[in-house]
C-alpha cells in the first residue's frame, strides 16, 4: 500500500535527523546511499518490533542487501530541494533549520527517538562494506538475508492497529512541516522570493483591478 | 512594533498574481478578505512558519490553505532582511506587507 503523505512527511523528518546524528555524534559529514539503506532498514525493524509506527518504508532483499525505493525516492527528493547535498549525503543549511525548529517534536516522542539513536548509534560507525557484509549475514527465519530470492520484503510499515505507539506530532507541527518538506511549496516559494529579490513586485490595483 | 495599525499596505510577488488566476472564486473572494484583515493588523492571528520558511508569516485561509506573507517592519527589526532580501527594501515603505505565495493544501 502506497505511503499517506503524512507518513511519507515523517519518513523524510526522521531520515533527516539520522543524517544529521551521523554527523553530530559520529562525525560522519557524507555518508553513502547504501549506508543509509541499511541504517533506516535497523531503525525500522527496531521500531517495529517494538511495535512503534514511526518510519513506513518497504524494504526488499537486494544486492546490497536491503533496499527501499521509496527511500531512494525520498533521498533524491531531498537533494533536489537542496535539504541534502549528494551523491554521499551531507546536511545543508535548510536541514539543519528544520532540525532545529522541530526539536520539539522529537522531544514529545521519546521511545521513538532512543530506538533510532540506538541503531544509528550501534551501525552507523562501521564501515559500509563490513555492514553491508554483516547485514547480508543477518540471521532471517530459517536462514540468512543473503540466502532471500532478490525482491523478498523484509520489512514493511507496521499496520495502525498493530502499533502499540504512533509517532506523535501536532497538527500545527505536522502542517508547517509538511510545507517545509513539499516539493511544490518549496519551489513555489523560492520563485516568489527570487521574485522580490530582483524588485519584481506589483501593486494592490495590479492583481485585484 | 504595529506601528501603522489599520493602515498596512500589501504588495505582491507576480507569482502570486499568477496564482491567483489558477483559484476558484470561492478561495479568491477569501484571499480578499484575509488580505483585507491583514492591512489592518497584520501580526493577528498569523504565525512564523518553520524551518527554512522561519522569516516569513503563515496566515489560515481556511482548513487547508495558507498564505505566506511578510511585515516589511517585522523584517527589519529582527534583521530578516538578510534572509528575505528584496532587492527594494531601501525603498519600501515601512508599512508595507509582502503578499509572497499562496500555500495550497493539496501542495502539501
Amino acid at each position: 500500500m502506497a505511503r499517506t503523505i503524512r507518513e511519507k512527511v515523517i519518513n523524510r523528518l526522521l531520515t533527516l535527523y539520522v543524517i544529521d546524528r551521523c554527523r553530530s555524534k559520529h562525525g560522519i559529514d557524507h555518508i553513502s546511499e547504501t549506508k543509509m539503506h541499511k541504517l533506516m532498514f535497523y531503525s525500522e525493524k527496531k521500531l517495529n518490533e517494538c511495535r512503534c509506527k514511526s518510519l513506513n518504508y518497504l524494504f526488499v532483499k537486494l544486492l546490497y542487501p536491503t533496499y527501499s525505493a521509496e527511500l531512494r525516492k525520498d533521498l533524491n527528493e531531498l537533494v533536489e530541494l537542496n535539504f541534502l547535498e549528494g551523491p554521499f549525503f551531507c546536511e545543508r543549511r535548510k536541514t539543519q533549520m528544520i532540525l532545529e525548529d522541530f526539536q520539539e517534536v522529537f522531544a514529545n516522542n521519546p521511545e521513538t527517538m532512543e530506538l533510532i539513536n540506538a541503531e544509528v548509534d550501534e551501525h552507523a560507525p562501521i564501515e559500509t562494506e563490513a555492514l553491508v557484509q554483516q547485514t547480508k549475514n543477518m540471521k532471517w527465519r530459517n536462514g540468512i538475508i543473503e540466502d532471500l530470492k532478490n525482491g523478498t520484503p523484509l520489512v514493511y510499515p507496521l499496520k495502525p492497529m498493530r502499533a502499540r505507539c504512533h509517532f506523535n506530532i501536532g497538527e500545527e507541527d505536522y502542517e508547517d512541516l509538511a510545507i517545509c518538506l513539499s516539493p511544490e511549496v518549496s519551489k513555489g516559494m523560492a520563485q516568489a522570493f527570487s521574485e522580490l529579490r530582483r524588485g519584481q513586485r506589483l501593486t494592490n490595483a495590479q492583481v485585484f483591478g | 512594533m504595529r506601528k501603522f495599525l489599520g493602515n498596512y499596505v500589501p504588495s505582491y510577488a507576480p507569482t502570486f498574481d499568477q496564482q491567483m488566476s489558477t483559484i476558484s472564486d470561492d478561495l479568491k473572494q477569501q484571499v480578499r478578505n484575509k488580505i483585507e484583515n491583514l492591512t489592518n493588523d497584520p501580526f493577528h492571528n498569523t504565525k512564523f512558519m518553520k524551518g527554512q520558511h522561519r522569516y516569513r508569516r503563515k496566515a489560515r485561509l481556511n482548513d487547508s490553505d495558507r498564505l505566506a506573507f511578510v511585515i516589511c517592519e517585522e523584517c527589519r527589526e529582527l534583521g530578516h532582511v538578510q534572509y528575505n532580501r528584496c532587492s527594494d527594501c531601501a525603498t519600501t515603505p515601512e508599512n508595507t506587507i509582502v503578499i509572497a505565495y499562496l500555500i495550497l493544501g493539496h501542495d502539501y
